[in-house]
């Protein structure tokens, strides 16, 4: 039985295909379309799935759509029947995207599978709730026979947090907490405050968080959240502008938090950095009660979380550390790209009945390299564009690109199936020497582009995880915050007193260009199951330099989707300072390459998140 | 090119960085050879049949712009082909807003004022929350039908 899932109209489309219950493929629609969040239906995507699949398109036999659009629609007439006469820009605005698309979503995914070449399986199109087919992808691809879920994101029909138990194939949500009351937009609020992009900004706030004091923490409980001792809260919507306008809080949140919003691209103050450190607190203290009470409330000893607030890695590694669960399981495409996956397992497992295989302690995402793989055809695309490159046997492709890592050159690497989900985890990444103390800067700022307040991620071999970092977990898709052992670090007593410029260039362990300001690290362990080649890189580098750790970050810069193809990683290369690029088998130097001409600023392509 | 050619199953993957093919578009001398007596037809009927002075002279003038532009001075034919881009889009924008905001104050503001007398707030807006708990019990869902339906 093969089962189409799609999560389209929102932000971050998708697309996933099961083939009798087995993940064959999962992709962003931007990855394709390279427009960052790009929310059109996933035609691109929908395709390359069918193509990894090998079906022809009469060989569907279900859709799932990860949400139910009326209910939403119902949800939109209800806030405006609670704001009028206020909110009506935003009807204007929502009415006429409404009336023209998201009202006829079974027509709109008919005509749009037409268009892909695909028949519309007969009376087989599925609607499970958006936060359903959260927890689906939450519990049905994870390593537990049974554990609690905890759903957590700005909103999906009515529901913004939920808390369910999966047993087998089972899955109930118990309890929910539905709009306007949501910890998404609490964070998105706060996000939209410090002058960031809400949807994407969210990532650049958490980032900030360590460089602040938590001084709002007691301003935030007092006039914005009421919090039970289970976990749930109520917001108060007196603050926020997101029901009847079209911004995120309104003139009386201005006022509780010291002045207007600040200007996105401006100066960062202290002000913003203590805002994001206060309400990132909120959020861990808020997650920590709700695991509390739904690990009362069944039982378990297995948490299962996917919603936008699951890739609040900082608050899951508080949750590994401080919660009641002894294993934590989160899905790597927790946002609503995930949902498309989540939709579809529903339709298997609970529609159809159909028995989950749990082996334990391997989930069943693959790595989340669920994308296309260029690998084969890499050679003949450089032959035909005449791009010099050197072909690396197998046994010299890792202590070759370790030998260059280690001499602190920002390689781009492209290999095997592209990642699902948000994160890049070996095979569309930039990587570099984590030993390196001019690593950050250089890649901030001439690499990606971006904020140099903004940490990167390392990369190390599940097996050393320890030796480098207060985990004893694995940690596949670098969901997991943990601190840098305290025998690697420097400087931390001096480090409080710094002001933030000094802060960031300061030597803060030995492994300095992954070591955030609060000697925290975003990590990501591999082992050699999940991905070999990248294992077998970080296992070179070891043996050349002692270190089973690297920087990942993803390849891309500030604004561009992450690449997909060769040829969009061949470009990020050249426009960017990178030194090499592996593409498959084949390792290219910047210096060998033909100058890369281009016309007008490429920079504009990109809107900057 | 097809990205994906669902006959043959292959993935024309390169054909994802380059630009989409472009329909050839009409020359720009036979669009203003067919839309400028277009226009000055729809001057006529509105001067010799409805007695109308003003719109028809300013929609003559531009047909012979239209015609001016298209077949000696192509910036002109485009400036006035955005012009009327323009116009269309603020047409759709003013009966958009004649339209729907008097319907939004009407029936949503109506309908607050009906809600407020019952003392019912469909967003549960009180604050801080008078329950112990503000977890909502989440109904059994009876039937599998449920997953066919949109709400
Ligand atoms: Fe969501």
């Amino acid at each position: 039985m093969n089962i189409l899932g799609i999560s389209a109209f929102y932000h971050d489309s998708a697309a996933c295909l099961l083939k009798d219950g087995r993940i064959v493929a999962a992709a962003q629609e931007e990855r394709f379309t390279r427009k960052k969040h790009d929310e059109r239906f996933p035609m691109h995507a929908v395709r390359y799935c069918l193509h990894e699949a090998g079906l022809r398109g009469d060989q569907l036999d279900a859709v799932a759509f990860y949400d139910k659009p009326i209910e939403k629609f119902v949800r939109i007439l209800k806030t405006y029947f609670s704001v009028a006469p206020q909110g009506l820009q935003s009807f204007m605005m929502a009415m006429p995207v409404w009336m023209r698309e998201k009202l006829w979503i079974p027509l709109e995914i008919e005509t749009a599978l037409d268009a892909c070449g695909i028949k519309m399986p007969q009376d087989a199109l599925y609607f499970p709730e958006h936060h359903e087919s959260h927890a689906a992808s939450a519990f049905y691809p994870s390593p537990f026979d049974s554990a609690a879920v905890l759903t957590v994101d700005g909103v999906g029909e009515w529901s913004t947090t939920a808390i369910g138990h999966g047993r087998g194939h089972e899955l109930d949500i118990l309890f929910d907490i539905h709009f306007p009351h949501s910890l998404g937009l609490l964070y998105s609020a706060f996000t939209y405050f410090t002058g960031f992009k809400v949807n994407s900004g969210e990532y650049k706030l958490m980032g900030l968080a360590p460089y602040g004091q938590p001084t709002y923490v007691r301003e935030i409980y007092d006039h914005l959240i009421d919090v039970k001792a289970d976990g749930s809260f109520k917001l108060n919507m007196e603050l926020f502008g997101y029901l009847d306008g079209l911004t995120m809080t309104n003139d009386k949140f201005s006022e509780a938090f010291g002045g207007p919003p600040r200007k996105a691209e401006s100066e960062i103050s202290q002000r913003e950095m203590d805002l994001a450190r206060s309400v990132q607190v909120v959020t861990e203290e808020v997650i920590l009660k709700m695991a509390n009470h739904v690990q009362a409330l069944t039982g378990e000893k297995n948490l299962v979380m996917a919603g936008g607030v699951a890739l609040n890695c900082v608050a899951n590694g508080r949750l590994l550390r401080e919660g009641p669960f002894d294993n934590i399981w989160i899905q790597p495409a927790a946002g609503d790209a995930g949902g498309a996956l989540g939709a579809a397992q529903l339709v298997w497992h609970k529609v159809h009945q159909k028995p989950r295989t749990v082996v334990p302690s391997k989930d069943a995402m693959q790595g989340s390299f669920l994308g296309p793989n260029f690998d084969a055809e890499v050679e003949a695309y450089l032959e035909a564009r005449g791009y010099p490159y050197r072909k690396l046997s197998e046994a010299e492709w890792a202590p070759e690109v370790a030998r260059l890592v280690a001499s602190e050159n920002v390689i781009g690497l492209c290999q095997g199936r592209m990642e699902f989900g948000p994160r890049a985890l070996g095979g569309r990444s930039i990587i570099g020497d984590a030993r390196s103390e001019k690593m950050q800067s250089v890649m901030n700022l001439k690499i990606k582009y971006r904020e140099s307040f903004r940490p990167f991620a390392p990369t190390c071999l599940e097996e050393d995880v320890s030796e480098y970092f207060e985990l004893e977990s694995e940690s596949p898709y670098m969901l997991l915050v943990a601190q840098v052992r305290a025998d690697r670090c420097i400087g931390q007593a001096e480090a409080a007193s710094l002001p933030m410029r000094e802060r960031i260039n300061q030597k803060r362990s030995d492994i300095p260009a992954i070591t955030h300001v609060d000697y925290s690290a975003r990590v990501q362990t591999v082992n050699r199951e999940r991905n070999p080649r990248y294992y077998d890189l970080i296992k070179a580098f070891k043996d050349q330099t002692g270190y089973g750790v690297i920087i990942n970050t993803s390849f891309n810069v500030r604004g561009e989707p992450i690449v997909c193809t060769p040829e969009d990683a061949y470009r990020c290369f050249m426009r960017t300072e990178m030194d090499y690029l592996v593409l498959g088998d084949c390792l290219l130097s910047k210096t060998d390459q033909p100058e890369w001409q281009e016309k007008g600023d490429w920079r504009e392509d990109f809107v900057l998140d | 090119m097809k990205i994906h050619d669902e006959k043959t199953n292959q993935w024309e993957w390169k054909a994802l960085g380059a630009p989409a093919p472009v329909k050839k578009a009409m020359a720009i001398q036979t669009k203003a050879l067919i839309q400028a007596p277009a226009m000055l037809g729809i001057a006529a009927l509105m001067y010799f049949g409805f007695d109308h002075v003003v719109v028809p002279s300013i929609v003559a003038v531009l047909s012979v712009l239209v015609l001016a532009g298209g077949l000696f001075y192509h910036p002109l034919f485009h400036a006035v082909e955005r012009g009327g881009r323009w116009f269309g889009h603020m047409v759709i924008v003013t009966v958009n807003w004649i339209l729907l905001a008097p319907f939004y104050f009407l029936v949503f503001g109506f309908g607050r004022l009906v809600l407020r007398l019952q003392g019912i707030d469909p967003m549960d807006r009180a604050y801080p929350a008078a329950a112990e708990t503000c977890w909502l019990p989440r109904k059994k869902i009876e039937s599998l039908d449920q997953y066919r339906k949109q709400h």
